[in-house]
């Protein structure tokens, strides 16, 4: 794989105002991202984990200009989009699309099936007439495994999976290079799950694209993902590749994470030591003063209270934020 | 619903798993043969139809079925009473306090009442709905100010606000309509604004902006689709409002001048000959009454039709 | 505290438009002047009609002539009527007693038909007694005000001779204008409560306080009526609007000598001063009833004041 930077994320900060009173003055913020910094490199998948609550989707959202960032920078082969125009991020968009978690409120209750696939074709003007934009919708909803004969049918007339297919083709819609995946399985039921990873996973092997998969699901994770980050309220904890986050997890709630993951081996799984999280997830508008995990974490000193990890990279392409690594 | 599921994922039904299962699900390919077969199934709603299609073919026709000119003056004739009185004469409904035919101007009623319910909606909804689109989707200023105004509009009672400007302006069914209309808006606009920001965080908004849809794409073709069903509804209801507005004013003699055949106009003029001549009066009231009741029994069918939930906001 | 503040700031943006509105209907044509002078201008010089418009002030800029409309307002001061030779605020608030009686006994009357009828409703579901309350209400809330006083007036009035068919001063004068006023509150009210208590017996609490053994009787009294009565006092604001703005209509067939009437015959002989007068009286007091109400309201139910 070259090593090509596709999306450089730096500092990225994403904080939602809270407003009260009479006057509706801003009172505090919602820090969803608080900064953070990573790379996604051209054609690999990065794996983006941690528990609700912690920034994943709203980092996602962010990183495609969904919201503005309240900081920070996110550049898209090179270009950083915080400075252009919205006319511009809106051209830009060809180029970056996301899939979303629920198949069910994410597909326009009142748009056939092929009204949705060619809205992208027809919004960027890739299309010159009706009867290219048809042929076109027909290759991609052959390409995600829909029956073309279903471009007449409205979304509510087909089962989660077949909607997630209709959401993978509207996103493959523009050919993009990078796609966001949030939560893009989590919605569906475990059967179903399988066949949307192995049709993302054929996808990209075939159009040579780019992931960012956000979820919550470890397991499914590891299996697509070239390199896994982990988020905990708000900021990046740990990232390197998806082999060497599972078997040698360096921060805390890595751990945490990764030993509440079931082993399917009876014998296996009693004899494992089990590292239980205790405590609620503080809130993200008021989060604890130094290491933002200190307050669920076991092995936390006066020091991790008092004075924040930096983000740095420990060993080759392993990054941590801990004192205690 | 038929299951169309052929890949593998065959054991999943398809109904009733997500709440986003939009209830317009009945409304498909076939719409308008089915709209109409289980309008039939209500007794209420079809009787309604009936008395609407009778009232709009009297509007339109109004020229071949009216018996006599409706404004031709005969003071010979005047208060001659009904056939249904004593079985006599040639006014089947009687004549006026001028002589001029009663059933020609019920007749020739239906008209004025039907235009201005109609024209006023258009006007006002045309208003209303950009006002409200445009409010609920952008929020900031415009709305500020919209709601403001929502908040005088609720605190003034549109009959009011209409009388008064209809008394400066004169009465006239052009300007009536144009008066109806810009003070009908503002409730449209609330509840079509209300719908809107019930929408515009729904992810399938998000999901226009991120394939990179304009905002006048996702306002007008992503989520105004998805408020049809309030604005039509709203819609039925207001072109009833609309008529009683109409011959209230023109009761009070300010809507349509007093030549003008209109069933407001015509109760009026019976008022004065109310221990006289009770057919000035019956006839219109009747008239007005059962239009108003059939509009607002369609407009509570259709309303549960299209989508029942609107029944806790209209 | 926050909530009172605002919702204060509300009712004076709410009194400022009213009083735009009032002011600005002279000049919805162009030239106040025409429309005062009407067709007595016909007879006039120029001169004349030039001296008119400087006694008037209407040669003023407009902002000039809305704060000098604004500062004698709020000193009750509307003008003189050239109808009836007294300042215009006299002949308002002379009305105004009428119209306010007339307006609370329709109130009275409208809840205490409403809430009983939307109860026996609600308990019945789908039996005769709903069915029948059901149309009743579809016909009250479509049948227009001055088709059913006219109505009233031709059965109690022409044919029964029960009661008086205009004016007033007795007991028997305020019936039919009552029930008249009455009959779209009735409906709606109706409607509401039948719709609101339904909602009501479904809820968890309602089914505890039943499975508890609760007679029946009082856990429609006690637990579903006083939750479904909360929505109804919100649309009490509302009506108060009604009810003065179905004034107009129903002291107009009545004769009833209140300030609907009077703006009606002020608008016939162009008596614009009377009609601004009584417009902004009536929207005042409509404010003011609404603010009162919504007040006691947040007080009531907490979570008001945490919406919006």
């Amino acid at each position: 794989m070259k090593n090509e930077v596709l999306v450089r994320v730096k500092d990225l900060k994403m904080h939602f105002p809270i407003r009260a009173g009479v006057l509706n003055r801003v009172v505090g913020a919602v820090k969803a991202v608080d900064g953070v910094t990573f790379d996604i490199l051209k054609g690999e998948t990065l794996g983006l984990v941690g528990e609700s609550g912690c920034g994943k989707t709203t980092a996602g959202r962010a990183i495609l200009h969904l919201y503005r960032p309240t900081a920070g920078e996110v550049a898209f082969r090179g270009v950083d989009l915080a400075k252009e125009s919205p006319e511009y991020v809106r051209r830009a968009r060809r180029h970056m699309q996301m899939i979303f978690q629920d198949p069910y409120a994410s597909l326009n209750p009142q748009m056939r099936v092929g009204e949705i696939i060619g809205r992208p074709l027809r919004v960027h003007g890739l299309v010159k007439d009706a009867q290219e934009e048809k042929h076109l919708v027909t290759e991609l909803m052959q390409k995600v495994g829909l029956n073309t004969s279903y471009r007449d049918r409205y979304p509510h007339e087909f089962s989660g999976g077949q909607r997630q297919r209709i959401g993978i083709a509207r996103a493959l819609a523009t050919s993009p290079d990078f796609i966001v995946c949030d939560e893009a399985i989590s919605a569906l039921d475990v059967s179903i799950q399988a066949q949307i990873i192995n049709l993302l996973e054929q996808l990209r092997d075939d159009l040579g694209l780019t992931y960012l998969f956000i979820a919550h699901d470890l397991g499914m994770v590891r299996y697509i993902s070239t390199r896994v980050g982990v988020m905990y309220l708000g900021k990046m904890m740990e990232l390197t590749s998806s082999d060497e986050l599972y078997d040698d997890p360096l921060h805390p709630y890595t751990k945490a994470l990764l030993s509440a993951i079931p082993i399917p081996d009876p014998p296996l799984e009693r004899q494992r030591q089990r590292m239980l999280l205790e405590g609620d997830l503080p809130s993200p508008s008021n989060p604890p003063a130094g290491c933002r995990f200190s307050s669920r974490c076991p092995l936390a000193t006066e020091h991790c209270r008092a004075v924040e990890p930096k983000f740095r990279e420990v060993t080759t392409r392993h990054w941590v934020a801990c004192h205690l690594v | 619903m038929t299951s169309l599921d052929q890949s593998p994922e065959n054991g999943v039904a398809p109904t009733s798993e997500g709440p986003a299962a939009p209830p317009q699900q009945v409304v498909e390919h076939s719409k308008k043969s089915q709209l109409l077969s289980r309008l039939f199934r209500s007794k209420a709603a079809t009787i309604s139809l009936i008395i609407l299609l009778l009232v709009l073919v009297a509007a339109v026709a109004a020229p071949w079925l009216a018996p006599n000119d409706p404004s031709a003056i005969k003071l010979i004739q005047r208060l001659k009473p009904p056939l249904y009185v004593n079985g006599a004469g040639t006014h089947w409904l009687g004549t006026d306090s001028l002589g001029r035919d009663v059933l020609s101007r019920i007749i020739y009623g239906a008209r004025v009442s039907l235009t201005v319910g109609v024209s006023a909606v258009a006007i006002s909804g045309t208003i209303g709905l950009l006002v409200g689109l445009l409010s609920g989707y952008f929020g900031g200023l415009v709305d500020d100010v919209f709601m403001r105004i929502c908040d005088i509009q609720l605190s003034f009672p549109t009959i009011m606000l209409a009388l008064t400007i209809m008394a400066v302006l004169g009465s006239g069914l052009d300007k009536l309509i144009l008066v109806l209309g810009l003070t009908g808006w503002v409730q449209y606009g609330r509840i079509v604004r209300s719908q809107v920001i019930s929408i515009k965080n729904d992810e399938f908004v998000l999901a226009a902006r991120a394939t990179g849809e304009r905002q006048w794409q996702m306002l007008f073709q992503q989520i105004l689709p998805n408020i049809w069903s309030p604005v039509i509804v709203i819609g039925s209801f207001t072109i009833a409002t609309n008529i009683v507005a109409e011959a209230s004013l023109s009761f009070l003699g300010v809507g349509v001048p007093p030549n003008v055949p209109s069933w407001g106009t015509m109760l009026a003029d019976g008022r004065q000959y109310i221990g006289v001549a009770d057919w000035l009066t019956i006839p219109a009231g009747i008239a007005i009454s059962l239009t108003v009741l059939a509009i607002n029994i369609l407009g509570d069918w259709l309303r549960d039709y299209l989508d029942p939930r609107l029944k806790n906001i209209l | 505290m926050r909530f009172i503040i605002r919702r204060l700031l509300q009712s004076l943006i709410v009194v400022f438009g009213v009083s735009i509105i009032a002011f600005g209907m002279l000049f919805m044509t162009g030239d106040p002047t025409e429309i005062l002078l009407g067709n007595g201008a016909d007879h006039m010089t120029v001169a004349q009609i030039q001296d008119f418009r400087v006694k008037m002030g209407f040669d003023r800029p407009w902002y000039v002539q809305y704060a000098s409309f604004v500062g004698k307002a709020v000193q009750g001061d509307f003008g003189y009527s050239f109808v009836r030779h007294e300042p215009a605020y006299e002949v308002i608030m002379d009305k105004m007693p009428a119209t306010i009686q007339l307006a609370s006994v329709a109130f009275v009357l409208s809840l205490l038909v409403s809430i009983p009828l939307g109860v026996l409703s609600a308990m019945r579901p789908h039996k005769p007694i709903d069915r029948i309350a059901t149309v009743l209400a579809l016909i009250g809330q479509s049948i227009p005000s001055f088709w059913l006083g006219i109505l009233l007036i031709l059965l109690f009035g022409v044919q029964l001779k029960w009661l008086p068919i205009s004016g007033s001063g007795s007991w028997q004068h305020i019936i039919m204008p009552a029930i008249t006023l009455a009959a779209f509150p009735i409906a709606r009210n109706m409607r509401l409560t039948r719709s609101s208590m339904l909602d009501f017996m479904q809820r968890d609490f309602v089914r505890t306080a039943r499975a508890k053994g609760i007679s029946e009787t009082r856990v429609v009294y006690a637990h579903v009526l006083r939750n479904s009565l909360l929505p109804l006092v919100t649309s009490i604001g509302l009506e108060a609007g009604f009810l003065l703005g179905g004034s107009v209509i129903t002291e107009t067939i009545f004769g009833w000598p209140g300030v609907g009437r009077e703006i009606v015959s002020a608008i016939g002989s162009k008596d614009f001063n009377v009609v601004q007068a009584g417009v902004i009286m009536l929207a005042l007091i409509f404010a003011g009833v609404n603010l009162i109400i919504d007040l006691a309201y947040s007080w009531i139910d907490p979570r008001i004041r945490y919406d919006t």
